[in-house]
């Protein structure tokens, strides 16, 4: 395991600039709302669909130009396989329960350079398929796939997020307070000089530093008192990306380009931290305040018990 | 005779148990509660608690966990994968259980060996132990039925509205997991203490917290004066129970040889009394039985009590074993008088 | 030559009578049987030094008088004294017990109390301890107080299997180690409870050694020798106790595997139980085995009820060690003063099993009301099982040993018929 600095070098930049900036750039997967369906009884398939969303979080627009899109999924025991995005909708019928992650890619040349956009998500899928999941459900998994996995083989550049470090009990999602690590790949290397940038739902927007050893890592900021208030297990979204730039030339479907811009985004959501509603003070202080009572309670009952004369006669020794 | 020929039979029958088992469950703790650092990963049906709060660390999760997770869908639901998944878990459960039988909790279970080693230190301390009346034995037997039932019941209740009931908060869907005492020891021993909480966020969360604190600290205490305090309550040892039968590891008693000395009783953890008093049964797995195999070590009768896997015998009470292991088989030197 | 006239005082002559009662069955012993044992040499010489000669053995250590096995051992040799286990079996005693009794007690309490009441001990117990066990031993202690000796009684429940009965026993096997402490000035400690426990059990494992010959075809070790090694426990030398066993046993070892018999090819093996054979009455013993029997197991509280359960630790320190202690001598004891008897009848067809009985002999004392009472059960059970008993009332008087002859001759005879039909 890779050890952190904790030095967070966070650079707030100025917002104007930012928005401006990421607005060009930001696109991400989103899962879509399943409608709630079915005529006549008949169980819908087990459908999974994703959008394309471009722009800031507050726009969240839709994106449905698909040209030259790949989309990958990568399953718990690390199969890659292709999705079909004609139609203009990203839809994918996971076989077994548990979580997949999604990577989107698409090129387009602008300007004489090639922009690779890329996006990655996880999914948790809960409903198998029983025929082929049957082994899978017998053999059982423990180990779980949110975090520090390697960069697919497929893409030259990708964004990974590793292992967040946090103060409070919840081992699985994200929570304000947590320090969320990321490492960015080119070509299977870690690259030690790229940027971080962060947006969220409320506005809150960074670029993060790189440590010496190219870890991007932040504090999840907390949420406004007035909302966290209102609603103790609210959730909030929020786009980490990174982008990178290769020179190098070269020709994509017939226009050529002489330079590379990588462009990253991981989707990502994180709740208020639990340790805004719960208190470990506490805890530990019930726990020990029931040790002592209880074993005071037992010091006393045996005392009463204990006749005096064998203390003078027994010696435990 | 054969007395003084070596054979594996003899050497197993005069086991020291005491250090083979601490052994063994040092071992069963190191796989369970480090066994993820190391990439072990044994699913998530494992009959004792693995814990899944103990997060990277844990080489398989607790089928409990599980239990209730499954347990806490739509009945449609059971209908479609959520039952066959379901009965598919239950299946693999029984599966890892009847490798070991209650072995799981006398020899694996990572709570029980905390235990344990809570027993050890006070037999150092030579503080003596507590018993339990045989009336209030008696009457505690069903607690663990009663947690079996209600962290089975309020999952569903969560999902569903049984019998038109209104659907339970949220905050039960884990019911057992917050009252568990493996919640916080297990994490603490990778280092995360962060389970000792109180939750304020609701009022159901803020009484099952509470529950579990106070429950931790009733364990750390009452299994340093009781052996397997916690073991009488345990709703894995009823639900395990409910799959005893088929199990291939059991512990068979003869009868007719027992002469009711009631050795067995005394070594017993958790107060069987039929393990002394039943001359009758065979299989003699009761429903607390931790299948520690103390009372075989300490049964002096040539072969009345016996582990046994799948009709062959392991591991059996012998007089031999019995003077071996008490320090009865030889004059030892330095005497205090 | 003048020769002085003593006049014999009534101790000379009783130790005179006793002395006679000891030698004659030591003969017998000695001498009536094919392949002697060596090593039981020390044992025959051990009781003729005791009853024959009145030899003290344990002068300079305090005695502890015990009325019965149940009270512990290991807890008197822990507190650095001897046990002296005051069971009699001298008909001299008895006749003077007789006195002081009612006419149709146990001869075994008469003999105690007579032993007493005529105060004429090699080793005499400077305080004795009274379990409460059955009515006439209870009594018995008052009877002996009376003679000016110190009697503590210590309270024993009459069933085994009630929580009740554990935790009285237990606090009573308390009280008996604080007041045993106190009489020697002597703490109690885990050291040296441990060491004697171990000390004990390593004892009750050279008995265990002893009977797992006797399961042999070809008997090495005569039933009224056993008797007389397990006798010499109440009163001998741990120590020497010890070391005259272990050589008893390699002796055993080399007669095993040489196939020695001490009785015939197609003599019946018994297991006796009832009323225990105490030395010197081996009447019945003898009788068994002077008529082509051999005495392969027993269960009686003089030899197997006395040695085969031996003290189970979990924890060693006191509390528990105590507590173990107290367990062995209730919760494995098959005496038949406890209400169920159950355990007692199962320990006898064991003991026809593991020893290859072919019946079972089951003596009860005139007197002894709870062996006469367990008579009937016993028989029916064994009736069962399919296994010949023969039921005998004795006491200790000679006078009978004519018709006592003829039933046991009679019995062995229908045993070896039983045995020919067989093959």
């Amino acid at each position: 395991m890779r050890m952190f600095t904790f030095k967070l070098k966070i650079a707030v930049i100025s917002m104007c600039m930012c928005v401006s900036l990421f607005a060009q750039d930001s696109l991400w997967l989103d899962e879509s709302k399943k409608k709630s369906c079915c005529s006549g009884g008949e169980k819908a398939p087990n459908i999974k669909e994703f959008v394309i969303k471009k722009g800031t979080l507050q726009e969240n627009k839709k994106e449905h130009d698909f040209k030259n899109a790949v989309v990958y999924v990568r399953d718990m025991d690390h199969a890659v396989s292709e999705l079909n995005v004609t139609g203009g909708k990203i839809a994918f019928t996971p076989i077994h329960k548990g979580g997949y992650r999604l990577y989107f890619e698409q090129k387009s040349v602008q300007e004489g350079v090639l922009h690779v956009n890329l996006s990655s998500m996880r999914i948790h899928n809960k409903e198998g398929n029983i025929s082929q999941t049957l082994l899978k459900e017998v053999r059982g998994k423990t180990n779980d796939s949110h975090y520090d996995q390697k960069p697919l083989a497929q893409l030259p550049f990708e964004l990974v997020m590793e292992r967040p470090i946090r103060k409070h009990h919840i081992n699985c999602c994200l929570y304000s307070g947590d320090i969320a690590p990321f490492t960015v790949y080119y070509k299977g290397k870690v690259q030690k000089d790229v940027s971080l940038r962060v947006s969220m739902e409320s506005g809150w927007n960074a670029t993060i530093q790189p440590d010496d050893e190219g870890v991007l890592s932040f504090e999840i900021p907390r949420s406004t008192y007035a909302t966290t208030e209102k609603e103790k297990k609210r959730s909030e979204k929020m786009i980490v990306e990174a982008s990178y730039d290769v020179n190098e030339s070269g020709v994509y479907k017939g226009e050529a380009y002489h330079g590379v811009r990588y462009v990253m985004s991981l989707p990502l959501s994180f709740g208020a931290s639990p340790l805004e509603y719960e208190s470990q003070v506490l805890g530990f202080a019930t726990a020990i305040g029931v040790m002592l009572v209880f074993s005071l309670g037992l010091y006393y009952n045996r005392r009463r018990k204990r006749k005096t004369p064998k203390e003078i006669y027994f010696d435990e020794e | 005779m054969t007395k003084n020929k070596f054979s594996l039979r003899r050497a197993v029958n005069n086991m020291n148990l005491v250090r083979f088992r601490f052994w063994f469950q040092i071992v069963a703790f190191v796989l369970v509660v480090y066994g993820g650092y190391i990439g072990l990963d044994l699913g998530d049906k494992l009959p004792t608690f693995a814990c899944v709060f103990n997060g990277e660390g844990t080489g398989g999760k607790c089928y409990v966990g599980e239990l209730q997770h499954d347990l806490k869908h739509p009945l449609e639901g059971f209908v479609g994968f959520a039952g066959y998944a379901f009965l598919i878990s239950l299946g693999m459960f029984a599966v890892w259980f009847w490798a070991l039988n209650k072995g799981w909790c006398g020899f694996v279970c990572p709570l029980g060996t905390m235990q344990d080693w809570l027993t050890m230190v006070r037999e150092k301390t030579k503080i003596r132990y507590s018993e339990y009346s045989w009336a209030n034995r008696g009457k505690i037997k069903s607690i663990k039925y009663i947690l079996l039932i209600l962290l089975l019941l309020l999952p569903v209740m969560i999902a569903n509205s049984v019998f038109g009931l209104p659907k339970l908060p949220n905050g039960l869907s884990m019911p057992f997991c917050d009252i568990c005492p493996g919640r916080m020891m297990i994490p603490a021993f990778t280092g995360h203490f962060n389970q000792f909480y109180i939750d304020f966020s609701s009022k159901t969360d803020l009484v099952m917290t509470t529950l579990g604190m106070i429950i931790v600290g009733l364990f750390l205490v009452g299994s340093f004066v009781k052996k397997r305090f916690f073991c009488y309550f345990c709703p894995m040892a009823a639900l395990q129970y409910i799959f005893s039968k088929p199990a291939l590891l059991k512990l068979y008693k003869d009868g007719s040889k027992c002469t009711k000395c009631g050795d067995c009783y005394r070594a017993c953890d958790m107060d069987i009394l039929e393990i002394a008093d039943d001359v009758t049964s065979k299989n003699l797995v009761t429903e607390d039985c931790t299948l520690c195999l103390k009372c075989v070590a300490a049964c002096p009768e040539n072969g009345c009590l016996e582990a046994n896997f799948m009709g062959a015998t392991i591991f059996e009470s012998t007089k031999e074993g019995f003077l071996v292991r008490m320090a009865m088989d030889q004059i030892k030197e330095n005497h205090a008088h | 030559m003048h020769t002085e006239h003593t006049i014999e005082t009534s101790a000379e002559r009783q130790n005179r009578h006793k002395a006679m009662e000891a030698i004659s069955v030591l003969n017998a012993l000695r001498e009536d049987f094919k392949s002697p044992i060596q090593s039981m040499g020390y044992f025959y010489d051990l009781f003729e030094k005791v009853y024959c000669h009145h030899h003290p053995l344990h002068e300079g250590k305090a005695k502890i008088g015990t009325m019965c096995i149940q009270i512990p051992s290991e807890i008197i040799y822990a507190l650095d004294a001897v046990p002296i286990r005051l069971c009699n079996g001298f008909y001299t005693d008895d006749e003077i017990g007789g006195d002081l009794l009612p006419q149709k007690s146990c001869p075994l309490v008469k003999a105690t109390v007579g032993w007493f009441a005529s105060d004429n001990f090699s080793d005499k117990p400077d305080i004795t301890f009274s379990p409460t066990t059955c009515d006439q031993k209870t009594k018995a202690g008052a009877i002996i107080e009376s003679f000016g000796h110190t009697v503590i009684d210590v309270g024993f429940p009459r069933t085994k299997e009630s929580e009740e009965s554990r935790h009285y026993w237990r606090e009573s096997v308390k009280s008996f180690a604080v007041k045993l402490s106190k009489f020697q000035g002597k703490k109690l400690t885990r050291s040296n409870l441990e060491s004697a426990i171990k000390k004990v059990g390593y004892a009750q494992s050279l008995y265990h050694k002893l009977t797992e010959f006797r399961k042999n075809k070809a008997v090495p070790i005569l039933g009224v020798d056993m008797f007389l090694v397990t006798n010499a426990f109440f009163f001998d030398k741990i120590d020497e106790w010890i070391s005259a066993v272990e050589k008893l046993v390699s002796e055993l070892e080399q007669r095993a595997s040489d196939s020695i018999n001490v009785a015939g090819k197609a003599s019946p093996r018994i297991v006796y139980t009832g009323s225990p054979p105490i030395f010197p009455n081996y009447k019945i013993p003898l009788i068994i085995e002077q008529s082509d029997a051999i005495i392969v197991a027993d269960e009686t509280c003089s030899s197997n009820r006395m040695f085969n359960d031996m003290v189970a630790v979990d924890e060693w320190n006191l509390y528990d060690m105590i507590d173990s202690v107290s367990d062995k001598y209730l919760k494995a004891c098959t005496c038949p003063i406890f209400t169920q008897n159950d355990d007692r009848i199962r320990r006898i067809i064991q003991l026809v099993r593991s020893y290859s009985g072919d019946g079972v002999i089951y003596q009860a004392f005139a007197g002894c009301q709870v062996y006469e009472m367990e008579q009937r059960s016993v028989l029916a059970a064994m009736e069962r099982e399919g296994i010949p008993i023969l039921y005998i009332e004795s006491d200790y008087s000679p006078s009978q040993h004519g018709q006592l002859t003829t039933r046991v001759e009679a019995f062995i005879e229908s045993l070896k018929n039983r045995k020919r039909m067989k093959k």
